[in-house]
């Protein structure tokens, strides 16, 4: 099967129609999708080997090359504009998985290694994924879970939702609002210019948070317990907090004040030029 | 055609062939051009994600950018970058630097048009939360210059995207616009406040990340 598969692919296969392909690979091979348009669906198994099922239609080509250390797949259309090509793919959880593409979504659950997604129109869901966890969409939704190691989220004109995550974070948009929960980190930035953030999760005593808006809210949960030194700044927006907080400084005309929560530690730095900055209790 | 040899291709560009077998294959590569080529197209592939952990794609196109536009680039590592951010430098200052920082290393994270954010917020860093000294604005060096050749890149190739794309990249770029005119209008009222000068330059610097990204896009579909 893989002979004459990836031979057919080595040697210019012409156009495929209803490809399935299977191909062997070793434990953290990777695998890279380049495709067009379409929607990218990767799903996981026990066996050590790369499935691919597709039915490119009117001309357009998947082609499927590669090794047992990496494997690349490209789905492409004689016209700039062509038909979307969903394509399927089974693969060890133990991949690492990039996939590129313009008009296209991607779909991934399950996969244990790192996931860089870049798409410039269509969303991300990622359920699972460790290490380098890179997810960006232009125009599209970025929904994230489950997640460890150094995630890295973004969104132009879409919201993000990351829930369940750990480790190092940063999420940014321009145009859409982001949640995160369930967040297991010491260090978190998140910011937006025009939406609303959401933050809960850990705030450890030497972690670094970093919320930052234009036009938007910022809702933080702040455990009880918790030891913080908080900045809060903003030009024309309101501070508000759920439990009583104590300032410690003030600075510039007001807008722009710190306290101390508990014994101080972590850094919390909560920014909004014109929304209001909200403390809550999870 | 030589088909014993051609399914062990994927294996020898792997490295997995025995000393033997590998030599034999060799010789054989020496002699047929099929063969040949397709341990060149695997090899590709290999090399190819091999290098997917530090690409930049954007890579050439801002080099080009930065250079037309006199700004230095060089490789500027994390620890370098966070090194960086222990130590008290004006507004003005940290809008330069931090131009040129992110213009050398937004690519892969924001990726390649990614976040293009600086790093995350960097744990462990203990003391006071405001140490900032009292600021006054200036304009960044190289931003204007910057915005004006990615908007001629775009421009040069805005036909090659949809116009969907274009609509949604001009009303985010204007979205950020906002926030700069009204971030710059705070900042001319109380030019000592660090937060205002530091919430404008974020802000221009996002409009260089977008500009950027929207720019490789516009590129990588020409």
């Amino acid at each position: 099967m893989f002979v004459s598969l990836l031979a057919a692919a080595v040697f210019g296969a012409p156009t495929v129609q209803q490809i399935d392909t299977v191909l062997p690979v070793q434990e953290g091979a990777r695998l890279s999708v380049h495709a067009l348009s379409g929607k990218v669906t990767v799903r996981t198994w026990d066996r050590s080997e790369i499935r691919v099922v597709a039915d490119p239609v009117h001309g357009d080509e998947v082609t499927v090359r590669g090794t047992r250390s990496a494997v690349r797949i490209e789905a492409v259309t004689p016209f700039s504009m062509g038909d979307p090509i969903d394509i399927a793919i089974t693969v060890p959880a133990s991949v690492d998985v990039d996939i590129d593409g313009a008009f296209v979504s991607a779909d991934l659950e399950g996969v244990r290694g790192g996931v860089r997604v870049n798409t410039v129109n269509g969303g991300v869901r990622l359920l699972g994924g460790n290490g380098a966890i890179v997810l960006h969409s232009v125009q599209g939704d970025v929904v994230c879970e489950g997640v460890s190691g150094r995630i890295q989220v973004g969104s132009v004109n879409g919201i993000l939702r990351l829930t369940r995550a750990r480790g190092e974070i940063a999420a940014e948009a321009v145009n859409g609002s982001m949640t995160l929960t369930g967040i297991e980190s010491d260090a978190v930035e998140a910011t937006t210019v025009n939406g609303e953030i959401t933050y809960q999760g850990t705030i450890r005593e030497r972690g670094r948070y970093v919320f930052g808006t234009h036009h938007g809210d910022l809702t933080i949960a702040i455990p009880a317990g918790t030891n913080a030194d908080v900045l809060v700044s903003t030009y024309s927006g309101e501070f508000e907090s759920e439990f009583p907080v104590t300032l410690t400084e003030a600075r510039g005309r007001g807008e722009r004040f710190g306290f101390t929560l508990g014994s101080g530690g972590a850094r919390i730095e909560l920014k909004s030029f014109g929304g209001t900055i909200r403390l809550t209790r999870p | 055609m030589h088909d014993s040899w051609r399914d062990r291709l994927s294996e020898y560009v792997d490295g997995e062939l025995a000393p033997r077998e590998r030599a034999e294959l060799e010789r054989h590569l020496g002699e047929c051009d099929e063969c040949r080529d397709a341990v060149d197209d695997l090899r590709r592939v290999v090399e190819r994600a091999q290098g997917l952990e530090d690409r930049e794609p954007e890579h050439e196109l801002w080099s080009g950018v930065a250079q037309r536009v006199g700004i230095t680039t060089g490789v500027v590592d994390l620890a370098e970058r966070r090194q960086r951010r222990k130590v008290s430098f004006s507004i003005p200052q940290l809008a330069a630097a931090g131009i040129t920082l992110m213009m050398v290393t937004a690519g892969a994270v924001w990726l390649a048009l990614g976040p293009g954010t600086d790093s995350p917020a960097v744990a462990g860093q203990q003391g006071p939360v405001v140490d900032e000294p009292a600021p006054v604005f200036a304009a960044m060096p190289g931003f204007d210059a910057a915005v004006t050749e990615l908007q001629r890149v775009l421009t040069e190739r805005r036909d090659v995207l949809d116009s969907a794309t274009v609509r949604v990249l001009e009303e985010n770029l204007a979205v950020i616009d906002r926030a700069i005119g009204e971030a710059r209008a705070a900042v001319e009222r109380d030019p000592a406040n660090p937060y205002l000068n530091q919430h404008l330059a974020d802000n221009m610097w996002r409009k260089v990340r977008l500009l950027r990204q929207a720019a490789a896009i516009a590129t990588a579909a020409s």
